[in-house]
This record gives C-alpha cells, sequence and structure tokens, in this order.
C-alpha cells in the first residue's frame, strides 16, 4: 500500500522561523568570532566547552515575544 | 529547550528544539559537549532520577556547563540493543556484558578533564580491579581471568513461551554444574 503514503509539506510556526533567524544570527556572530568552521567537520575530539557555556547563557526570544511579533 | 523552567529549560515545542537543532547541525557547530545531555542523559534524568539529582545537575546541563560521556562496551554492538548478548549469571543476581578490556574511558576522562580519573589516580595508572571478579574460581575453570564469564548463548523466546525457555536455562545450569564438578573446561562461571 504505498500508494496510500503521502507526505504534505509542513510550514513549521512563525515562533520556530523567527527562533530559526535568531539561531542562525547566533552561529553567524560564533563563526564571525572564529569559534568554528562551518566548512570543516568536527574532529572526534573537537571540544568547545565555552561554545557550549554561551550557548547555555543564550535566552533565544521567549515564546510570548514571539508570538507579538507575529500574531499583532 | 524543552524542560522545565524549574530545571532551568524554557519549556519551548520540541518543534522549536528541533530547529536549533538543525540550524546547529548545519552549520557543523561543535556540539557535542553538550549533544549527548541535551538528547540523551538529561531526558533520562528528568524522567527516572529523584528530585536532588534533577536539582543538582539538569541546571549545570541547561548553562552548558557540564557534559556526559556514555560508554558502550559491548563489541560488535554498539548502541544496537538488539545485537547486544549481556547475559544474566546463573546466580541471577549479576549481569555481565562481553567487556572491551581496552575500552578507553580512562583516557576520554582524562581528555575531557586534563586529569585522571580519582579511583585510577589511587591505582596508579591501572584500571581499579573489577569489583564482581570471583577468586578461587579461576583455577577451577582453568579460564584465568575470566571467572565472570556469563553465559553468552543469546536469549531467543520461541514458541512455548518463557517456560520452554527456563526449562532450557535450568538444563544448561544442570549440565553446566557437572562440568564444574568434573573440572571440565568447558565449565562456563
Amino acid at each position: 500500500m504505498t500508494a496510500a503514503l503521502r507526505f504534505d509539506p509542513i510550514r513549521l510556526p512563525p515562533e520556530c522561523e523567527q527562533l530559526r533567524k535568531e539561531v542562525r544570527a547566533f552561529l553567524a556572530d560564533e563563526i564571525a568570532a572564529g569559534t568554528f568552521d562551518p566548512h570543516k567537520p568536527n574532529r572526534e575530539d573537537t571540544d568547545a566547552p565555552e561554545f557550549s557555556r554561551r550557548v547555555g547563557a543564550t535566552r533565544l526570544a521567549r515564546h510570548d515575544l514571539a508570538e507579538e511579533i507575529w500574531r499583532p | 529547550m524543552t524542560w522545565p523552567k524549574k530545571y532551568g529549560g524554557h519549556e519551548r515545542s520540541f518543534l522549536e528544539r528541533y530547529v536549533v537543532t538543525e540550524e546547529m547541525r548545519v552549520a557543523n557547530a561543535p556540539t557535542r559537549r553538550f549533544f549527548v545531555a541535551d538528547r540523551q542523559s538529561g531526558p533520562v534524568l528528568l524522567k527516572y532520577a529523584p528530585e536532588h539529582i534533577k536539582m543538582d545537575i539538569l541546571p549545570r546541563i541547561c548553562r552548558g556547563e557540564v557534559c556526559f560521556a556514555i560508554g558502550m562496551s559491548e563489541p560488535n554492538s554498539g548502541s544496537d540493543l538488539f545485537a547486544a548478548k549481556t547475559a544474566r549469571h546463573q546466580d541471577r543476581r549479576r549481569l555481565s556484558d562481553q567487556r572491551h578490556q581496552d575500552l578507553d574511558l580512562v583516557g576520554a576522562y582524562r581528555r575531557l578533564h586534563d586529569r585522571d580519573l580519582p579511583d585510577v589516580a589511587a591505582h596508579q595508572g591501572k584500571p581499579p580491579p573489577r569489583p564482581d571478579a570471583v577468586s578461587g574460581q579461576d583455577e577451577a575453570a582453568g579460564h584465568p581471568g575470566e571467572s565472570d564469564r556469563p553465559d553468552h548463548r543469546p536469549v531467543r523466546i520461541q514458541r512455548g513461551g518463557v517456560h520452554r525457555l527456563l526449562r532450557a536455562r535450568r538444563s544448561r545450569a544442570r549440565r553446566n554444574r557437572r562440568r564444574l564438578e568434573a573440572g571440565d573446561l568447558r565449565a562456563r562461571l
């Protein structure tokens, strides 16, 4: 019954797309600061404790803020 | 991303977590340090750990301060649990896997923390003795150093179910006991 399988294209909710922008901006800053090279795959022993902390400290936009932006 | 705020999480949706993970992976970001905790060890603690352990560890995971190393010691299996041949000992109180003698947990710890594991340091760089090694039975089995080898035959549940399985196991146990008493080298301990 493979013919019955259908994958409808999905569109993520607006707060996800807003979040995506923020993550991209964060990563672009990290790349600009030389934390990592997006074109170089991570090696087995790649370790970036400071990057880890900054990810933890990043308060990506809060849910209600995203709602304000997208549903005025 | 999705964890309760009480433990430092953001209580956001799994779709939002998916977006962050996807962007990190696409960009080749160095997520290794926090990803195991985020994806695997943290959720296990969230579900099963007592409250004081959750309050201790989960916020530190959220702040990106701790990392988890997981060791999988089953040869030829990796994370494939169905390929595991870990068996229960016949005394029914111990589990044993086929250990990788050269599993480099000690080295992994040293690389992460730039110092030795506490009990490794106490044993002058040698791995600590295995707590479940049974002395005195090595000679009896004729396999020095392998005294705690379990029965590694894979268990298959077939028609007849558990009763047949238990019967087979009992008969193996009897045969093993006979061999052991006769000093037969095929006895498994």
